[in-house]
């Protein structure tokens, strides 16, 4: 085959698989919206009562106090880092985006193994739409409380560095969708992925500083965080976008979540492979 | 009443049964759930302690106080656990219209679907969680004789009634708005306010938690009952309210059934 | 009179859903203005069944069989009228009425797949209070006689489909019912299951007299089991009766052969008459062979005067497959609409 031909078969290939990719998506976002009302319920208000908690906790905490700060925020900053990392986390791809192992189970992908596309546009899809409708549900949320609580509404240091937590913010929910498909994936092994989804939803709610900063944790977990993705895709995020990390420490990050989603996707192409290999498609 | 008692303790033990049969075929998902509630444990715990190293309380709650909270929040999750794991499948039981012999069977409908998955590794998980909230009890001084002998199995009793009673609750409202996957929503939702004292919120909002909806049961007035921060009269009468707002709960799911459409064919 | 087993009164089921608009757009306006279509699926149906009936009920891809089902099991209540078991409403059955009757559904399992079916009946003896030696005879006697006595213990999940089925069909009749609903219980089976299948429900019905409502696309099932034929389209009643009921119904005329055993010279005058009085007419004839085309109501009395007037060695009555039958229902019904 000609140099010509292969780009152009690769070209027609990348062009067929966006297309598929919009309609996956499409089709996506019309199965979460079948009920509405749960939609919206569900999409504006998904971990708003975590940060909610944490809020409270933090009041109840300094309402006690005698010194009016803990680390580096007094109570009105500390507010305003769980609001963003309520945003953040809202942005971050959800273990329960993607039913891969409930598929893989049930016998359920040997329709499209015979297919000619690859099977990875429909989780991809299903990201696509989750990050499109987040990206939604998160602006409402945050103009709403520029709107009604304005006090308390973080403001970024400025528009670059909103942009570039913005940046790491959608890296590294890319990065929770490749780490959710490779657990699930792993379900051509294993009989029950669940418990390993959760276990990692766990570690990495506690890696991203969601519920307290990392900045207030022991010097030792913040330096071992440091070098998760997790970490760059909340805290690392809303300490660039508050203009307390440098620009260096930005693209440090940016690194981190580039080699991570990398080091992912290989995993799980690895991962998917030796799983068609003995795949039954058995199931129920 | 004595009749129907016997039976589900009959069909209970038929489900501890087929539990541990079940279990005895998938032993690396038995072993991956007992260290997946054991890093929820320790999720818990490092939160608490990285707050109390810069802190002496959190809402009028020490550290001993606290880890008798999350003790107890540990028992009624490990309980959860042990029974009520059927309710995570609840929105695609629903959806699939796997719900149809829970309406066919002679048994309370509540109890047939829900308690069916008895796990045998939330046992073990329930042996951690007891011990952990042993060793809080004894650390806060809190096992007083004899009061702690009422006091104590109340507390219990009220912690796992209270998470039976939040369950079902949550699959109410997905009986109503099917497809909306809300009682999964629900669980999250509310379960950030279980893990946490009520006392951290102003007290309407508090109020409003621990009586139109029993959040509280599960870990916070088991915890208040244990440590003694109430009177035996309000420990009898939240008890009391919990229980009568069980039996409203599950007398709506069972009314809720008329939103049921199956699934077709 | 006695109460009848099951009875619908004016039953009816309505499933409301939204009507899909394609696209994008389609996507955007459709979350904020809906189009929502009612699906009638029981229409305005009557029925009583007495106890002790074996009653098949068939009718095309979603006629409301399976719906009917799950109204008259209490599993989905009724848009309108009632629908009532042992003169009750379904939907409120107590669970002592529950203990009383029982469902299979061909296309969902009830037992618990990943256990050895065993366990599963166990299981169902507790929740049905069965006593522990009755249990074991059961088991015993149904594990027999639909031939997987030696599968007991294996997990459902690693029987085939017919073994399963016949899984299904032991844990359903462990309790005694009084009443069972079988809704496709020999959907994908091989022949052979089938007909253990049938000849078990017959037996039932004959010995233990449980009423028997049987739902199947297999004509051959209702043909072999039921004597009773409910056929339902668009949620509508179009037949109750036996099968020679429908056969009178649907076919006009019959073709009657008789053998004689002596040649044969002719009819009198009077037997002629007679003869033509029954609307029947002779097609063909031989020497010793006469064929009549007759109406269908009035083959029976037909052939038995020509019994007492002739010496008849051999008879053979044209006989329709019920499939056929429900065809030429079916057809009339579509052209009168």
């Amino acid at each position: 085959m000609t140099t010509s031909r292969l780009t152009s078969t690769a070209f027609g290939g990348l062009c067929r698989n966006l297309r598929l990719l919009l309609k996956v998506s499409e089709y996506e976002l019309r199965k979460a919206s079948v009920f509405r009302t749960g939609f919206l319920v569900k999409e504006l208000l998904r971990g708003t009562t975590r940060a909610a908690v944490a809020i409270f906790v933090f009041r109840a905490i300094f309402q006690l106090r005698e010194r009016s700060t803990i680390g580096p925020y007094d109570f009105a900053a500390i507010v305003q880092y769980l609001i963003l990392a309520a945003l953040a986390q809202k942005l971050c791809f959800d273990r329960r985006g993607i039913d891969l192992a409930d598929q893989i189970f049930q016998g359920r992908i040997t329709k499209y193994l015979v297919m000619p596309f690859s099977l990875f546009v429909l989780p991809l899809g299903r990201f696509v739409q989750f990050q499109a409708t987040q990206l939604v549900a998160a602006s409402v949320l945050y103009g709403a409380l520029a709107l009604f609580l304005p006090q308390w509404c973080p403001v970024p240091a400025s528009l670059s560095a909103a942009l570039l937590a913005l940046t790491l913010v959608l890296l590294g929910s890319f990065c929770y969708f490749l780490m959710y498909l490779v657990v699930q994936t792993l379900a051509f092994f294993l009989d029950v992925v669940w418990s390993l989804l959760v276990m990692a939803a766990f570690i990495t709610h506690f890696m991203a500083g969601v519920s307290i900063p990392i900045s207030i944790m022991p010097p030792a977990l913040q330096e071992t965080f440091r070098m998760t993705f997790p970490y760059w895709s909340v805290f690392g995020a809303i300490e660039v976008g508050c203009g307390r990390f440098s620009m260096a420490e930005a693209l440090h990050g940016v690194l981190v979540l580039l080699c991570w989603a990398l080091a992912t996707f290989f995993l799980y192409r690895f991962l998917w492979r030796r799983g068609v290999a003995r795949y039954t498609g058995s199931g129920m | 009443m004595f009749h129907a008692l016997r039976h589900h303790v009959a069909i209970a033990r038929q489900f501890v049964r087929i539990g541990i049969i079940r279990k005895s075929q998938f032993r690396v998902e038995f072993l991956s759930q007992i260290v997946m509630d054991m890093i929820w444990y320790l999720f818990h715990i490092l939160t608490f302690e990285i707050l109390f190293l810069h802190t002496e309380t959190i809402a009028g709650w020490s550290a001993p106080e606290a880890r008798v909270f999350l003790g107890f929040l540990f028992v009624s999750d490990a309980f959860s656990m042990m029974w009520l794991g059927q309710a995570w499948h609840f929105g695609n039981d629903l959806k699939d219209g796997n719900l149809d012999p829970v309406r066919v069977r002679p048994a309370a409908g509540v109890f047939l679907y829900f308690f069916q998955r008895f796990s045998l590794e939330a046992c073990f998980n329930m042996v951690i969680a007891a011990g952990y909230l042993g060793f809080a009890l004894v650390k806060a001084g809190a096992v007083v004789l004899p009061e702690s002998m009422v006091a104590l199995p109340l507390a219990l009793l009220l912690s796992f009634w209270g998470r039976v009673v939040l369950t079902v609750l949550y699959s109410i409202w997905e009986l109503y708005f099917i497809s909306s996957d809300l009682s999964q929503f629900s669980y999250d939702f509310f379960g950030a306010v279980v893990d946490r004292p009520l006392d951290i919120w102003p007290s309407r909002l508090r109020r409003l938690l621990i009586l139109a909806l029993p959040i509280g049961a599960a870990a916070h007035l088991p915890a208040v009952i244990a440590l003694g921060r109430c009177s035996l009269l309000e420990a009898l009468f939240h008890s009391g309210w919990t229980f009568v707002l069980g039996v409203l709960v599950f007398k709506s799911w069972n009314a809720s059934f008329r939103r049921y459409e199956s699934a077709l064919g | 009179m006695t109460l009848p087993i099951l009875s619908c009164s004016s039953v009816r089921k309505v499933f409301r859903s939204f009507e899909r608009s394609p696209g994008w757009t389609g996507l955007w306006t459709s979350f904020f203005r809906r189009r929502y279509v009612d699906a009638v699926v029981l229409d305005d149906l009557d029925l009583r069944v007495e106890r002790g009936e074996l009653v098949g009920l068939i009718g095309p891809n979603g006629a409301g069989k399976t719906t009917l089902v799950k109204c008259l099991t209490g599993i989905i209540p009724v848009t309108g009228g009632s629908a009532q078991v042992f003169g009750c409403d379904s939907f409120e059955l107590g669970d002592e009425n529950k203990r009383r009757l029982s469902l299979v559904m061909g296309q969902r399992s009830q037992l618990w797949w990943d256990l050895p079916a065993i366990d599963s009946f166990e299981l169902l003896s507790e929740i049905y209070q069965v006593p522990v030696e009755r249990f074991r005879q059961k088991v015993k006697a149904y594990a027999e006689r639909l031939e997987v006595a030696d599968k007991l213990g294996l997990q459902l999940r690693q029987l085939s489909l017919g073994e399963r089925m016949k899984m299904e069909i032991i844990g359903a009749f462990l309790h005694d019912p009084e009443v069972v609903f079988l809704d496709e219980p020999t959907i994908g089976l091989d022949l052979v299951s089938r007909d253990v299948i049938r000849a078990f429900l017959r037996e039932i019905n004959d010995q233990e007299g449980a009423t028997i409502l049987l739902t199947s696309h297999d004509l051959e099932d209702i043909e072999n089991t039921c004597r009773r034929l409910l056929v339902l389209d668009k949620g509508r009643l179009l037949f109750d009766g036996d099968r020679i009921e429908l056969q009178h119904q649907i076919v006009d005329e019959r073709s009657v052969e008789l053998h004689l055993a002596a040649e044969h010279d002719g009819f009198s005058e009077e037997l002629a008459r007679e003869i033509e009085s029954f609307g029947a007419r002779l097609v063909a004839r031989t020497q010793r062979s006469l064929t009549f085309k007759v109406p269908s109501r009035s083959t029976q009395a037909l052939v038995r005067r020509l019994f007492e007037v002739l010496e008849i060695r051999d008879l053979s009555i044209e006989r329709q497959p019920l499939e056929q039958l429900i065809k030429d229902l079916f057809l009339r019904i579509k052209d009168r609409r």
